[in-house]
């Protein structure tokens, strides 16, 4: 017998709102109501369109889009414009950094670009997997991975210079990872350390 | 030596705001938890939920002009139906034509059936037609009945959205809507405050004053809106000059005021309630006419 809406949504959405919730939280927390409630409805309009086994990324690729169409409204009421133009505002990881991160680590994330840092904090935080950060974001899978490598590498090397005891190791202990170790004056090839954290993940 | 990815995602972990150090989880930790069936869909079985009766205020807006009832106007007249048999008609004005309410809908509360009732001239339109034309397409059964957010007297935020599916009514809120009742229930017995949610989303605040150029001069007229409706009423304000009887509609000034939560008192509620309201005298629909079929 075919489950009905209901017991859909409550064993396919219901278990990920608290990470929802969190997700909005750690960007827009004054917005986390709106949002939720907004995504609720999404999904039980659409519950038959869920993609089976990917529940989880789409539902937070929804909660993103609903955060910047909240974050738009707010932005037009507080402006007073009739509308916003979503290229007026910022990204969702734009939003992460405004409230809650400081100091040497919110410069760092500045450094980086609107996808990269998303990617990256989705992961981080959100625990998503690179795929369902692909996924999250509309891109594909060997781009997020690209990205990541990207991030993490421009990420620590602008926490070297914010925040030299970011490792908690003493400043002049350095960092690289071990193929540049082993060579410092080869450059790190982005698609060779993506192939090791692909096969890291696997 | 650990990688450079663990130490990465170690430090952003480590600085994750809603960590338990952080100030951000905190304030997430001081927060009443909200019930796992929130966001709930009470609804989901068709049979459920409540409704949403529109009304008419006569005389308060024009062809095209729309008015929302604030939130406490709409809570006292939803308290106020709450009759002795248990039915609930939850009102607020979604339209302000001079040709009668867009949509009741009652629910009753023993049987959890719901009912929807439209007015005769409305129900050979698909959706919500004459709406529609007026508006051009733009207003949506979401713009026509926004979220609504009230406060608690818990302190906790109450968000409210009626939304439709295959042509049933829902009513997804942030609460169970058995304690929804309940708090309606309290309202209406003077035991509750459900006070509006200002500054957070969701609650009517803005004033709209329009003045509207005719051949026998200018009017100005005052309405509520949802903060939500008043930009698409700019911008839709220069679509219904037609069917605005003929009146060339020149400018329209939006004020926009913004509120905090205030005590219930008299006064208090008389400005967050249009003047020419008075939930005393509100009219309940007796005339069934059948549920509504898309």
């Amino acid at each position: 017998m075919e489950p009905t809406p209901h017991h859909r949504f409550a064993t396919l959405v219901e278990p990920h709102l608290p990470e929802l919730r969190a997700f909005v939280d750690r960007r827009a927390p004054a917005l986390a109501d709106d949002v939720l409630s907004e995504v609720g409805v999404v999904a039980w309009r659409r519950i038959d369109e869920l993609p089976p086994g990917k529940e989880r990324a789409w539902l937070f690729g929804v909660t993103r889009n609903v955060l910047m169409a909240e974050h738009r409204k707010v932005a037009a009421r507080d402006s007073g414009r009739a509308d916003v133009e979503l290229a007026d505002l910022a990204s969702p990881a734009d939003l992460a950094l405004t409230p809650a991160v400081h100091g040497p680590l919110a410069q760092a994330l500045a450094r980086l670009s609107a996808r990269d840092r998303e990617l990256l904090l989705l992961t981080a935080w959100e625990g998503l997997s690179t795929a369902e950060a692909a996924a999250v974001l509309d891109i594909r899978g060997t781009a997020a991975r690209m990205g990541l490598v990207r991030a993490r590498r421009r990420l620590a090397a602008a926490l070297d210079e914010l925040d030299p005891g970011w490792t908690g190791q003493p400043a002049t202990v350095a960092r690289p990872s071990r193929s540049h170790a082993a060579n410092p004056s080869t450059p790190v090839d982005p698609t060779e350390e993506v192939s090791r954290c692909a096969a890291a993940e696997r | 030596m650990r990688r450079r990815r663990t130490l990465i995602d170690d430090y952003l972990k480590a600085h994750d705001p809603l960590a338990p150090q952080s100030a951000v989880a905190a304030r997430a930790a001081r927060r009443p938890a909200t019930p796992r069936r929130s966001l709930l869909l009470a609804a989901a079985a068709a049979s459920l939920l409540l409704m949403v009766a529109a009304a008419l205020m006569p005389g308060r807006a024009t062809r095209g002009g729309e008015s929302f009832l604030s939130p406490e106007a709409a809570v006292a007249a939803a308290a106020a139906g709450l009759d002795r048999d248990g039915i609930l008609h939850w009102s607020f004005s979604a339209s302000s034509t001079t040709d009668g309410p867009l949509i009741d809908e009652w629910v009753d509360l023993r049987t959890r059936a719901s009912f929807t009732t439209y007015p005769p001239q409305r129900r050979s339109a698909p959706g919500f037609g004459p709406t529609k034309t007026w508006y051009n397409g733009q207003r949506t059964f979401r713009s026509l009945f926004p979220t609504w957010t009230f406060r608690a007297p818990d302190g906790r935020r109450i968000v409210t959205r009626t939304v439709r599916r295959r042509g049933e009514r829902i009513l997804i809120t942030s609460t169970p809507i058995s304690q929804l009742v309940d708090l309606l229930a309290s309202a209406r017995r003077g035991e509750a405050n459900l006070l509006p949610a200002p500054n957070e989303g969701g609650v009517p605040v803005v004033r709209v004053e329009k003045t509207t150029t005719h051949e026998q001069g200018t009017t100005t007229e005052t309405t509520w809106m949802t903060r939500e409706a008043a930009p698409r009423q700019l911008r839709t304000v220069n679509r219904f000059q037609p069917a605005a009887g003929g009146r060339q509609v020149t400018e329209v000034i939006i004020n926009v005021v913004r509120w905090d939560v205030l005590p219930r008192t008299p006064e208090n509620v008389a400005k967050v309630q249009p003047p020419d309201f008075d939930p005393a005298k509100f009219k309940v629909n007796t005339q069934f006419q059948g549920p509504y079929k898309r």
